[in-house]
């Protein structure tokens, strides 16, 4: 009896799933279309990077420093277990670092952040009217809201990935010398010795990506937001998990893209 | 452009079908109205006969199908996007829950629009704004934000936007809603010299019977009664007053038994 | 009797209301109008101690409203019922449950059985058929949901039935539907009903007492004959509405 109304819950579910995958699909390739266009709005533009991108300096570069902290002392452990010995570990955190988790732990801090709040923002102005208020002004919500943000978010998470790596890698400098016993000297030898230029591209390429998913899952949350108490709340917390979960799903199929091919 | 029956008809609305995409039925079903420059027409009908989807049609938020709406003579359904835009400029609307931008000042709301669809410099701006907020009486107003200023003041403030851009069609959606007997007075007052001053073209959706018997009485506007999307009647006061139709008549006599009532009513 | 005593209030230095006092008895449908903005909401939160006034006191019956006594707050609730402007049915559940809400949360009635037949009562009293019980609120009309938050509030059975606007934002004919439901309660019921309202018609057509207050004071308190021949400015301004007459 459970396991029939499980089974039955189930496939309602992919069904659905399914049906919303494809016609997000297509609502997200007509914005991305709009966005192609590039009307420019110099005030919420910058507007937008400031409240997206200065604002979340603080929280990206305590949690990434963190971070680089904690790579150090599970890579020496890691490295001893195998190689007995733990002189690359500055090398291989850093370039877990850059490749990997610099972009996607920024991006999912930043998601959290400033993912939320748009949704929200965009949900409450479609329930007041307020869309509807700029269509009549023949002003496209897309270009007026979406865009902005779009610039403000790809700036936010490029940026947001350079300064917090910078700040994982020279904490994790510190905590070598404490540990390790590796000279400063020897340590940013080793990391530049592994971290090439090509894996810093991929890497701001990653946070480009991550940072363009980030507002444009946001916005189809709020424009299809609903009208009853929990309908913000719900467009707010969908575009958090989606974008996580589409932010991992990216990462693996960029990873893949950049490396195993 | 188009063929317009006469020179002063701003607005015509010929054979308008509307269905939203979830729904059992149409929203709009083959309605058909004018209006001349200078017109005030009323739209009443029970709530939820479609008056906002209606209006939101006039003011190319919502697209339609079936039907044609032309805008002094242009056709929007056939329209491009780039031409449908100037089309647009012309027409004005006001919301029922304030559409007004809650991140902007009451100046800003009215330099935006002028910002966006107009050419002129930014002196020029900021005299048109602050003459029209002469004109709605909230002149000292002008830094605060819509969340700190009453519902009256709102209201004015959506009129304003309204008439900021100097259009041809002003459609108003339920300006009197919520407002108590005197500030609805003034709001009404602001209408008719707006649409006194420039000879606009004026729509007005409203649940408020007296507001439009007696404006009808004195200007001789047209009411039209509005129930699930069809427009039954179009008439003055007093032929829509002395209806013989019966949804009419007991909307507006405010009777408790007719076929209006709902189901659910025992 | 609901007694009210020198009553002020103020907001971020704005005086609402100053020295407000009068009385409500039994059997009274009194109606409260003033411009919006007025105060007339506050004045009706102060009675159930949703607001606390800045100096005054407030007794329902022999309880005075007094937020640092929390059981007989909750007492003063029980007999005071409070209808908002906007129905605030919890969308999550059905109409049944919204209605017998109250009821279960204060532990008032403990069986189905007659649970359900108080429900089936109240629903019957505020004119709606049984088909609505099993209905999600968002399923229903405005006016319906209005009638149903009625309901959760008499389930309780309070001696006093409090509405904020009532009318506001409803067509004639829900209006009128609305109208006459009061008027049973207060004539069939003897309920005593306190209702703010700048809808003049309902006051007229409904209330056995008007009140008009203007600039945090009451500028007049007596019967609706009295106030459609009243000399006030407000009162007369109140009437004149756009001055239709058929």
């Amino acid at each position: 009896m459970i396991m029939t109304w499980l089974g039955r819950a189930l496939i309602l579910k992919v069904g659905e799933f399914l049906a919303t995958f494809f016609l997000w699909i297509s609502t997200v390739l007509s914005m991305i279309k709009q966005l192609l266009k590039l009307k420019f709005r110099a005030r919420e533009t910058l507007l937008q990077m400031y409240l997206l991108g200065v604002q979340s300096v603080l929280i990206m570069v305590v949690a990434m420093g963190f971070v680089g902290l904690m790579l150090i002392i599970e890579l020496a452990f890691h490295m001893n277990l195998v190689l007995k010995h733990d002189s690359l570990v500055p090398a291989f955190s850093a370039l877990l670092m850059v490749r990997e988790l610099g972009p996607v732990i920024t991006c999912l801090l930043l998601t959290s952040r400033i993912g939320a709040g748009i949704a929200a923002e965009i949900g409450s102005m479609k329930i007041s009217e307020q869309l509807d208020a700029l269509k009549m002004l023949s002003i496209d919500p897309i270009d007026y809201l979406v865009v902005p943000r779009w610039i403000g978010s790809v700036f936010a998470a490029v940026t947001l990935t350079v300064i917090s790596l910078a700040i994982a890698i020279w904490g994790g400098a510190f905590l070598a010398a404490q540990k390790l016993g590796t000279s400063p000297g020897e340590y940013f030898n080793t990391v530049f010795f592994f971290v090439k230029f090509p894996d810093l591209a991929h890497c701001i390429v990653k946070s480009a990506v991550f940072g363009s998913l980030i507002p444009i899952v946001a916005a189809y949350q709020g424009f299809n937001c609903g009208s009853d108490s929990a309908a913000v709340g719900e467009a707010a917390t969908q575009a958090v998990v989606r974008t996580s979960l589409y932010i991992i799903i990216a990462d693996f199929l960029l990873t893949y893209l950049f490396y195993a091919i | 452009m188009g063929l317009s029956q006469n020179e002063n008809e701003v607005l015509r609305v010929q054979e308008l079908s509307f269905t939203f995409p979830n729904a059992s039925g149409p929203t709009i079903d083959r309605l058909s109205l004018s209006l001349n420059s200078s017109d005030i027409f009323f739209l009443i009908g029970p709530s939820g006969a479609g008056k906002t989807t209606l209006l939101k049609l006039l003011g190319g938020i919502y697209s339609y199908k079936a039907g044609e709406i032309y805008i002094q003579g242009a056709p929007l359904g056939r329209l491009s996007q780039s031409n449908k835009k100037l089309v647009l400029k012309r027409v004005a609307m006001t919301f029922q829950r304030s559409g007004l931008f809650d991140s902007l000042t009451v100046l800003e709301n009215l330099l935006f629009p002028l910002r966006e669809l107009t050419l002129l410099t930014a002196k020029e701006r900021l005299q048109l704004a602050e003459q029209i907020l002469r004109q709605v009486n909230l002149t000292g107003a002008e830094s605060k934000y819509p969340f700190e200023i009453s519902g009256g003041m709102q209201k004015r403030l959506g009129i304003a936007r309204a008439l900021v851009l100097q259009p041809e069609l002003i459609l108003y959606d339920d300006p009197t809603a919520g407002l108590d007997p005197i500030t609805s007075h003034h709001i009404v007052d602001l209408i008719l010299t707006a649409q006194n001053k420039k000879k606009t073209g004026t729509l007005i959706a409203t649940s408020d019977l007296d507001l439009a018997f007696s404006v009808s009485k004195k200007t001789s506007a047209k009411i039209g009664f509005l129930c699930q999307g069809k427009l039954i009647q179009v008439g003055t006061e007093k032929e829509i007053f002395e209806s013989r139709n019966p949804i009419i008549h007991q909307f507006t006599r405010g009777l408790l038994q007719g076929p209006l009532t709902p189901s659910e009513l025992s | 009797m609901i007694n009210i005593n020198k009553l002020c209030k103020s907001f971020d230095n704005r005086k609402i209301l100053e020295n407000i006092s009068f009385s409500v008895v039994k059997g009274e449908c009194v109606f409260i109008l003033g411009k919006s903005g007025v105060g007339k909401s506050v004045l009706l939160k102060n009675i159930v101690g949703l607001v606390l006034p800045d100096s005054g006191t407030i007794t329902v019956g022999e309880i005075k409203v007094d937020a640092q006594r929390p059981e007989e707050l909750s007492l003063i609730r029980q007999r005071c019922g409070l209808v908002f402007q906007f129905p605030a049915l919890l969308d999550s559940v059905t109409v049944f449950e919204n209605i017998c809400f109250g009821l279960r949360a204060r532990g008032l009635l403990t069986s189905q059985v007659e649970i359900a037949a108080r429900v089936k009562e109240k629903l019957k009293l505020v004119g709606l058929s049984e088909v609505v019980l099993d209905q999600m609120p968002t399923e229903l009309s405005f006016g319906t949901q209005k009638r149903v938050s009625i309901a959760r509030t008499l389930a309780v059975e309070p001696e006093y039935l409090l509405f904020d606007e009532p009318t506001t934002g409803m067509d004639p004919i829900a209006t009128a539907g609305l109208n006459q439901l009061i008027k049973n309660l207060t004539v069939k019921l003897g309920v005593t009903s306190i209702v703010v309202s700048h809808d003049i018609k309902s006051a007229l057509a409904v209330g056995t007492r008007i009140i008009l207050l203007e600039d945090g004071g009451i500028v007049f308190d007596g019967k609706p004959g009295e106030f459609k021949s009243s000399s006030i400015t407000l009162a007369q301004e109140f009437q004149m509405g756009f001055g239709y007459h058929a």
